[in-house]
């Protein structure tokens, strides 16, 4: 992987985020200090609202991964938060496995995997037919959930029975806690946050960006953009399936309310508003509009109107977003 | 064993449920085809006409009058999304527009639910009880439903075919540049397409709402089945939506005598598949230019 000088990445952009980019390695240290110190500052009911602003976050980090970068949306990651999710209930009801991080993995692969194969199928079209493609696969997962019987809990959803979150045998932390749960949520997002933008500054985030400005050119000079797509959907899809994951892990109940495209709509909101192709921007977005719900969750049914009416209005006059006015577009 | 009435009466249900959702994918496809616009939102004008509807037969008594309250209802709505939101966004990255469609399938339901209500509904058919067909009775309304959306169907296939208005669309269709070369006005062509769309969408009210009852997302529900529909017919093909509409309505009707329920949209989603692999473009595709 040969990663091209920051400088000649962000030279040309806003001065703040070139500054920034200079010494994102300083940006992560001071990021990982702020959240590591913030148990010993706030309360749970606190640290709760950040654990579900970070997790969020993730998710749309994630999703921004392929649609910043390569510009193909998806309606259908609400299909790979489900799965994430569903993957860790069923894990633990049937099987002995109690280790958080295979736990993890195991969602990120079944993602991962879902992914590439509806990516193999739909990337044979363009743009436009495959969003309308992702959304019948999301219709797919969440009718297949919802009429899963026994396995799936049906509309009831399954229960989750945490195992403790456990290192080498001794010592053991409950996951039931909620600084725990912090700790895990704020990990896992630091760790693959961080690999997403590790990967979009190396020749594998050039290819994704050139796919965006124009995939038949890259294809006459011999990439496979199929290949690419999919691979992105799938690492998009994995990324979301933790974050599927690590909700269920918040609330020990997975159901198929996971998984219903409100929830691909969501995402899509806090990527617009946060600004696509930032990776950060998504990741505060999605962490300023959770907590703004959880200040108005009084009136969360009703928050929908001004949250969709901000999407329209952000695309009409603010298509790159928060993100993108920060990078001087 | 499936007694021959049984089997003609289901028959006849598929028939009614694939005319009406005929109506709605005719609709889609004519607008992604003229405007290579991907309206997730058309199925709100079958649930803004139906609200509309049932929200003004008490004060106007009449359904008829109702219905045409509702479909003009439908219609206003479309002016009203074509003109602020698509209209502004029409030269660019087509996701724009997918996003923005989205978004409104999201608002536009909790609008209703928050200005009117959430709760389910019911919107009693004008056609009560059964008419005898000689080997069986049956309900009065389904069969009006096919009567009435055959004839709408078959009034737009000649208005597409035989009128100008109907000839303008299908240019536009097929190569929108030739046809403003030729002196056709693209920006009244996009909002008359899609007003068509939204007049179609808006008619299925009063048949598929009785039988598959009225709430909020009730436009949603409806519009991924047209959506699927409309892929497999091929974007753009008005016959292709009819086809292939009326496949999944009998496939939806009769499936059921040796499958469970959730079996026929696996079906459905199966046959996506299908065409998505082997012929991409639908079973019936646009004519090419």
């Amino acid at each position: 992987m040969k990663l091209e000088s920051l400088q000649d990445r962000f030279g040309d952009r806003g001065p703040l985020v070139a500054k920034l980019a200079e010494r994102s390695r300083l940006v992560l240290l001071v990021c990982i200090l702020i959240l590591g110190g913030l148990p010993l500052v706030f309360v749970e009911s606190i640290l709760l609202t950040v654990t579900t602003m970070l997790i969020w976050g993730l998710f749309a980090a994630g999703f921004d991964f392929m649609f910043g970068y390569t510009g193909e949306v998806s309606f259908g990651h609400s299909a790979f938060f489900g799965t994430g999710a569903y993957v860790l209930a069923i894990t633990l009801d049937n099987t002995g496995i109690s280790s958080i991080v295979l736990l993890l993995g195991l969602a990120f692969v079944a993602s991962f995997l879902l992914a590439v194969i509806l990516g193999t199928i739909s990337f044979r079209a363009s743009g436009v037919y495959f969003a309308i493609l992702t959304l019948a696969w999301a219709e797919l997962v969440y009718l297949t959930i919802r009429n899963g019987g026994e396995f799936t809990g049906a509309s009831d959803g399954l229960s989750v029975v945490l195992p403790e979150l456990g290192f080498s045998g001794s010592i053991g932390f409950s996951l039931y806690s909620i600084t725990v749960q912090y700790y895990l949520a704020a990990t896992a997002t630091v760790v693959l946050v961080t690999a997403l933008y590790v990967l979009t500054k190396s020749q594998f985030g050039l290819v994704m960006k050139a796919i965006k400005e124009s995939d038949d050119r890259l294809e006459y000079l011999g990439y496979d953009v199929k290949w690419y797509k999919v691979l992105v959907f799938g690492i998009s899809g994995g990324v979301s399936g933790i974050a599927g994951c690590l909700l269920g892990i918040t609330t020990s109940y997975v159901a198929p309310s996971f998984a219903r495209i409100l929830i691909s709509g969501e995402v899509i909101l806090y990527t617009i508003i946060g600004g696509a192709g930032t990776l950060v921007g998504p990741l505060l977005g999605a962490g300023i509009i959770k907590y703004l719900e959880g200040v108005f969750s009084v009136a969360f049914d009703w928050w929908l109107i001004p949250l969709n009416l901000m999407i329209i209005l952000a695309v009409l006059f603010l298509p790159e977003g928060i993100g993108g006015k920060l990078r001087g577009e | 064993m499936v007694t021959s009435v049984e089997l003609l009466t289901q028959t006849l249900n598929g028939l009614a449920i694939g005319f009406s959702i005929a109506l709605l994918a005719i609709g889609l496809t004519l607008v992604f085809g003229v405007m290579d616009i991907v309206n997730f939102a058309h199925g709100e004008f079958y649930m803004i006409s139906t609200y509309a509807l049932l929200i003004s037969l008490p004060f106007v008594g009449n359904i008829w009058i109702a219905y045409l309250l509702g479909i003009s209802a439908a219609c206003a709505l479309a002016v009203i999304i074509e003109r602020l939101t698509l209209k502004p966004i029409r030269n660019r990255d087509p996701v724009h527009s997918l996003i923005v469609t989205f978004a409104l399938v999201l608002l536009l339901p909790q609008t209703v639910a928050t200005l009117y209500s959430s709760r389910p509904q019911r919107l009693t058919s004008p056609f009560t009880g059964n008419t005898d067909l000689g080997l069986f009775t049956y309900s009065t309304h389904r069969i009006m439903v096919i009567l009435i959306s055959l004839l709408l169907i078959a009034a737009i296939w000649v208005v597409l075919q035989r009128t100008r208005a109907g000839i303008i669309i299908r240019a536009s269709a097929q190569d929108l540049e030739m046809a403003r070369v030729n002196g056709i006005s693209g920006d009244r062509v996009y909002l008359g397409v899609f007003v068509v769309g939204a007049v179609l969408a808006g008619a299925a009210s009063i048949f598929l709402a009785p039988i598959y009852g009225v709430y909020p997302t009730m436009g949603v529900d409806v519009v991924i089945e047209a959506f699927i529909v409309v892929i497999v017919g091929g974007l753009g093909s008005v016959e292709g939506a009819v086809v292939v509409a009326l496949l999944f309505g009998l496939i939806t009707a009769l499936s059921i005598f040796w499958v469970p329920a959730f079996m026929a949209e696996m079906l459905k989603f199966g046959f996506l598949i299908t065409v998505l692999l082997v012929r991409p473009q639908g079973l019936i595709p646009m004519e090419e230019v």
